[in-house]
């Protein structure tokens, strides 16, 4: 392994990430390796919010990060290696979804994201109100999920929203703006979810 | 309006992280299967796109045309690596498996098989016992079934005329089920999706449990013997099913288990130490179930891999003998000398805190809760008092595993009233009040007391063991 390999996985460094991409785009098995054991927890995270707990969140860390390291010579290091990380899971995401909602179209099926999976021993009310807002945040469109995900569960701004989704900021706001709407009616219509918005005194 | 919409998007989407863990709400994964994930990434990063190519022509037969990419993705490496060892060993390629030699993986083994009855063939070769189990390849049974015990902690158990492929995924495994049936045996403490399996009419995804699936056409009947799954059809909501319960994907009528199939099932996974014979509840119209003596532990591992405990040694070289097989964490070999203190030298001390032993044992190091409570309640069937604390609090933990919530909160209730200064009783006292906040409160529980409320001692037969 190079020196600008170990300074790379060691981290710390302002250009450790470019010099890990590099190193792994040039084929070097222990920086591939160490490039997916740093951004393996943050795709599945995004992947999740995205897609659910279920197999099809799994396949779509799955597929980021293959493209991720199949693509690692296209990070610029312009932003931040998991920004890019970012950018190529929604992608990815985005593919994937449209291809499946043309098939759902096609065979008249809605698609739901399964509930997620929480531990035993959180208590059933707080277990059940969690499952039932993950299915309600499932049911947005993936355009507005996206701009959700990106900014509300991982605190992007706007403009990087933008960026990432690689529209215009007025573009951004609308789908967040949307998905706000969205989500508030889906969330209302359900009796125990209203109930529970009700208690949190928002 | 904007700032309610604003908020209320805020909370929401704090409640839904809040729950999850690093990885979202995805299963966290333990370290091993977390840098087997990417291993298998960075393989099927090396994957040329030719090969994957070539394997979703491979993997698209008519029912599962939707198969994803992903899968396609897995089973590309999986097969490469599968046709290294197909022609090193045999010298001779399925025309079919040519195509993606040239790649060059490593071999993708997910576990082995273990017992073979009549004829199984794992990618279009004869199998037997200790053959490795290669993610992708093909597994068909005919004239008797196959057992394959995977790496993920999990046993697969093929029964007759079936044709499925496991295939490796980055949380574990998937089974995918184009005929026949399969049961599973799942490691209890497995949590999250790391085991799943894939059938024409949607997924069953495991939850720390004991199932089975079976296939037919484009529907599949799926019935849970412990634990949890959830069925996820491909098209409509997710459910989920409990232990005791027959479900079925892809048609509205439920394919009930007949009393025949049952019992097979039943001697057949018995035989292969999967589960004990009491485990299957047989319909009241069929043959009785088996004597209280023929409720004897099967080894967790195939006891013919292990050498032979000499029956008649003296106690003092048995127990010096666990000591040293404790020492050596073989958890099998422990737990096979305590049954053997425990039958030879029963009505001693040694054999009664043997059972509390074995118990341990059994749930924290083999993860059988099952065998634990019984080993437990057999302790305190005793009367001894010596180690009960240690017994009633591997029975509460025990029941926790297996979900019982109703024995278990009975188990935490005799523990604090006979116990209450004890270690445990402090944790015991937040157990309970978890279990009594839950909405189940007691009300669910077979004989409908309130949470908390149970009489101390309560009969043994009401305490979900049997």
């Amino acid at each position: 392994m190079t020196k600008s390999t170990i300074a790379a996985i060691s981290g710390g460094e302002p250009y450790s990430a470019l010099g890990l991409t590099r190193a792994a785009a040039n084929g070097d098995p222990s920086a591939r390796k160490a490039l997916i054991d740093r951004l393996f927890d943050r795709v599945r995270k995004t992947a999740s919010y995205l897609a659910g707990s279920g197999a099809d969140a799994e396949d779509i860390a799955q597929m980021s990060l293959v493209r991720i390291l199949k693509s690692a010579g296209g990070f610029k290091g312009e932003s931040s290696l998991e920004h890019w990380a970012d950018r190529v899971t929604v992608h990815t995401a985005a593919k994937e979804f449209e291809k499946r909602e043309r098939r759902a179209r096609l065979l008249d099926a809605q698609w739901i994201l399964p509930p997620p999976t929480f531990g035993v021993d959180e208590d059933t009310e707080t277990r059940r109100i969690r499952e039932k807002l993950t299915i309600a945040f499932g049911k947005l469109p993936m355009q507005n999920r996206e701009a959700m995900v990106l900014h509300y569960f991982h605190g992007y701004d706007i403009s990087e929203v933008a960026e990432i989704m690689q529209v215009s900021v007025n573009t951004a706001r609308g789908r967040l703006r949307y998905g706000r709407k969205q989500l508030k009616r889906i969330v209302i219509a359900d009796p125990l979810l209203k109930k529970w918005v009700e208690e949190q005194s928002i | 309006m904007k700032d309610l919409d604003e908020r209320l998007t805020r909370r929401v989407a704090a409640e839904i992280s809040s729950g999850g863990t690093r990885a979202g709400l995805l299963g966290e994964l333990d370290e091993r299967s977390r840098q087997k994930a990417i291993d298998c990434i960075v393989d099927l990063a090396s994957t040329r796109d030719s090969d994957v190519e070539e394997t979703v022509q491979i993997r698209r037969t008519p029912g599962f045309s939707k198969t994803r990419a992903f899968t396609a993705l897995a089973a590309a490496a999986a097969i490469a690596a599968l046709i290294v060892v197909v022609v090193g060993r045999l010298g001779k390629v399925e025309p079919e498996q040519k195509s993606s030699v040239s790649s060059g993986h490593v071999l993708d083994i997910l576990g082995t098989i273990e017992r073979v009855g009549g004829s199984v063939t794992l990618a279009n070769r004869e199998v037997n016992e200790s053959t490795p189990l290669v993610s992708g390849a093909l597994i068909r049974t005919s004239g008797g079934a196959a057992s394959a015990l995977l790496d993920v902690g999990a046993r697969i158990l093929f029964q007759e005329e079936s044709l499925a492929h496991v295939d490796k995924t980055v949380g574990g495994v998937r089974v995918v089920l184009d005929s026949g049936a399969v049961w599973l045996v799942v490691d209890p403490k497995k949590r999250g999706r790391e085991i799943s399996v894939r059938t024409k009419a949607g997924d069953v995804v495991v939850k720390g449990t004991v199932f089975r699936v079976f296939t037919e056409a484009d529907r599949a009947a799926v019935y849970v013997l412990r634990g949890e799954v959830e069925l996820i059809p491909h098209s409509g909501t997710t459910t989920r099913l409990q232990a005791g319960r027959t479900g079925s994907l892809g048609s509205e009528k439920s394919a009930e288990m007949t009393a025949s199939q049952m019992r097979e099932d039943r001697d057949l996974l018995a035989s292969l130490s999967l589960i004990l014979t009491s485990e299957i509840p047989l319909p009241e119209d069929s043959e009785p179930a088996l004597p209280e003596t023929a409720r004897v532990e099967a080894p967790v591992r195939n006891s013919s891999k292990s050498p032979n405990i000499s029956n008649g040694m003296p106690l003092g070289s048995l127990l010096a003998e666990i000591r040293n097989r404790r020492a050596s964490r073989d958890w099998v070999k422990v737990s096979e000398l305590y049954e053997t203190v425990i039958r030879e030298y029963r009505e001693t001390e040694a054999a009664t805190a043997a059972l509390v032993s074995l118990g341990q044992v059994r749930l924290e190091k083999l993860n059988d809760p099952y065998t634990a409570v019984r080993r437990f309640d057999e302790y305190l069937a005793t009367g001894s008092n010596a180690l009960k604390p240690e017994a009633l609090q591997g029975k509460a933990d025990a029941l926790h595993v297996l979900g019982d919530s109703c024995a278990e909160r009975r188990v935490l209730v005799e523990y604090i009233a006979e116990f209450p200064s004890a270690l445990f009783a402090k944790q015991a006292r937040q157990r309970l009040d978890r279990l009594n906040q839950s909405d189940l409160g007691g009300k669910a529980c077979p004989d409908s007391r309130a949470a908390g409320t149970y009489l101390l001692g309560t009969p043994k037969s009401s305490t979900g063991t049997e």
